[in-house]
């Protein structure tokens, strides 16, 4: 068995009702594992507590219940002390869906990637400069682009800016959180093909939340289903998408346009989960 | 043949630069396009490429500063020249529209009920009968428990049941013609999958045409009868949507196909079409495409292509006879299984 690298478990998470509202279960007992240099998936539609899995994974959320732990060692993901958050961030960085709002608009490139270098051990102070060039370049950036802030870049320029925020940190595992949705087609094909180049080269494991099984098809070799809170299936990629054995994961197949498709009015409730 | 519901001539829409200038940018260039009664037309494009700014001419929906020249005719009248009271009328009785986010487009303080019923009784339906039709309507649109929803606010109804009450709203005042821009991006895939569906049957049951907005030629193609592909503000290619997925003719259209993931499929590399999608005015001298294209000659650079016609359809490619065959479509790249 492949080492596990990032190991969540039991996890839950309610939300609070306010004023005569009542709470809502947004995750209700997911636990999975990811190995090192492994690329994940987990796939749902919006509610199924795809994203706010993420948001606790890297310490945006606190949990209601459970764990994650990196290399074996539990994370204390409810912290917000100083140390703690910088010792997750060291291990676990997140690219979010919008590159309109996930960059400081005031820093120029150059400054936002310095920041996060500033959190790479094994990353000497006098050769950030050096750095922020090697990693503009992995990206398909230009060294032009440094001194840029984000409102000079288009969207596809500004996420490869994130991903690379992401990577400066060197860290064990890259939380996806729709990167590529947001993306003109075009640009997502090129995006896509950046991710998976970036894990062959540095070996960084990848946690990628999408609604887009054919995305999802091309990025990750296992993948988790999520719905209502809930993993209701999991395997290889292969297995979950050419040949599902839930309902819920058949019916998403079915839903994605292709040639000679027709779309669909089910109202049939799916038993069970 | 004049039997189209609706006919856009030479259209081409510029915006102000912005400064003190008196400069122009154009954001759609030269585009024409047909719509018969009943008929759908999905209009495909990027950012950029001037498909929303397309639909919006034909209401003569503009933004203050933006100038159009060109000829819009809705089922004979000129839109461009209509009178503001034919304008309103052609707004409110012929043409309806739904948009991509429906929270944007719907009043958040009244109840959803109030806004259905608003256009009916505007046009001297009594507010019985108005809550009739409309609970009807819901019940087309899947909407089964139509009262309670009718007395809610905007803010208590998901994103997907929201979008079928615009339909619903779009449809009362028994249009002849929808604009629908992105109506389902912003949905699930089994949310987009029934949208779909029910639009379908609404078009089928009212002989309703449609003109489709999307970023998604695999969805335009598999929904509308006609699909047109526009790139920095201009038609690259139109052809019947099933030919256009088997022979795509220009090299974007073919891109734009293979560079989707699939769901069968795993590439090693995705085929990408390189830069970055642009809009009419940053386009140089030449074919717009031409600085992404892989099939490019030096005629690509000093002349624009016309939009002509080939292969039952028309595209704007120097290149578009040798090319015949040589395009990748979804199918050669991957071979399709199931």
């Amino acid at each position: 068995m492949t080492e596990s690298l990032l190991s969540v478990c039991d996890l839950h998470k309610v939300f609070r009702g306010r004023r005569g509202h009542e709470d809502v279960v947004a995750v209700d007992g997911v636990s999975f594992e990811l190995s090192a240099g492994e690329s994940l998936a987990i796939v749902g539609e919006s509610g199924s507590g795809k994203t706010t899995v993420a948001r606790m994974i890297v310490g945006l959320e606190r949990p209601t219940g459970g764990t994650v732990s990196v290399r074996g060692v539990k994370l204390d993901v409810g912290s917000t002390r100083a140390r703690d958050r910088r010792e997750r961030a060291r291990r676990v960085q997140m690219v979010f869906q919008d590159p309109y709002s996930s960059l400081d608009r005031l820093q120029s490139v150059e400054q936002i990637l310095s920041d996060a270098l500033s959190l790479n051990p094994s990353v000497a102070s006098s050769k950030r400069s050096d750095e922020v060039r090697r990693l503009l370049s992995s990206v398909g950036l230009q060294e032009r682009h440094s001194q840029a802030r984000p409102g000079a870049l288009s969207g596809g320029q500004r996420q490869r800016v994130a991903i690379a925020r992401a990577l400066a940190v060197g860290p064990d595992v890259v939380v996806l959180d729709e990167a590529v949705a947001a993306l003109d087609v075009s640009i997502q094909a090129q995006v896509l093909n950046l991710l998976k180049e970036l894990r062959e080269t540095t070996g960084t494991a990848y946690l990628f939340i999408s609604h887009d099984l054919a995305v999802v098809n091309q990025v990750s070799e296992r993948c988790v289903v999520m719905r209502r809170g809930r993993v209701v299936e999991e395997g290889t990629t292969e297995v979950v998408l050419h040949h599902p054995s839930h309902e819920y994961t058949r019916r998403l197949r079915d839903a994605v346009p292709r040639a000679g498709w027709r779309p669909q009015r089910s109202y049939e409730v799916i038993e069970g989960s | 043949m004049n039997e189209s519901l609706l006919q856009v001539s030479d259209l081409t829409i510029t915006v102000p630069e912005g400064g003190y200038g008196e400069a122009r940018r154009a954001v759609v260039t030269g585009v024409n396009l047909k719509v018969g009664a009943g008929e759908a037309l999905g209009l495909v494009g990027e950012s950029g490429s001037g498909k929303s700014m397309t639909a919006r001419a034909v209401m003569r929906l503009f933004a203050p500063g933006v100038a159009a020249t060109g000829y819009v005719e809705f089922d004979g009248v000129d839109v461009f020249a209509m009178s503001d009271e034919a304008l309103r009328h052609m707004r409110a009785h012929r043409v309806a529209m739904i948009f991509q986010d429906p929270r944007a487009h719907i009043n958040p303080v009244r109840t959803v009920g109030a806004f259905l019923i608003e256009g009916l009784c505007a046009s001297g339906v009594s507010v019985a009968d108005a809550e009739r039709r409309v609970l009807s309507l819901l019940a087309e649109v899947g909407i089964s428990d139509g009262t309670r929803r009718m007395a809610q606010l905007p803010h208590e109804l998901s994103g997907g049941l929201l979008q079928r009450v615009m339909i619903a709203s779009a449809v009362s005042m028994d249009p002849d013609l929808l604009l629908a821009d992105e109506p389902t991006t912003a949905l699930d895939v089994t949310t987009q999958s029934e949208v779909m569906a029910i639009l379908a049957e609404l078009r089928a049951e009212r002989g309703l045409a449609m003109l489709f907005i999307t970023h998604d030629l695999e969805l335009a193609a598999a929904t509308c009868d006609v699909t047109v592909v526009m790139y920095a503000g201009a038609i690259v290619e139109q052809q019947l949507s099933p030919k256009l997925l088997t022979q795509p003719h220009h090299p974007y259209s073919s891109g734009l196909m293979v560079s989707r993931p699939d769901l069968d499929v795993v590439q090693q590399r995705l085929p990408v079409i390189e830069g970055q999608p642009i809009a009419a005015f940053e386009a140089g001298s030449g074919c717009a495409f031409a600085p992404r294209c892989t099939y490019v000659l030096p005629i690509c650079r000093d002349h624009v292509p016309a939009l002509s016609s080939f292969g039952g359809g028309s595209v704007a490619c120097h290149r578009a006879a040798d090319l015949v065959g040589v395009l990748p479509t979804t199918t050669t790249i991957g071979g399709s299984h199931d």
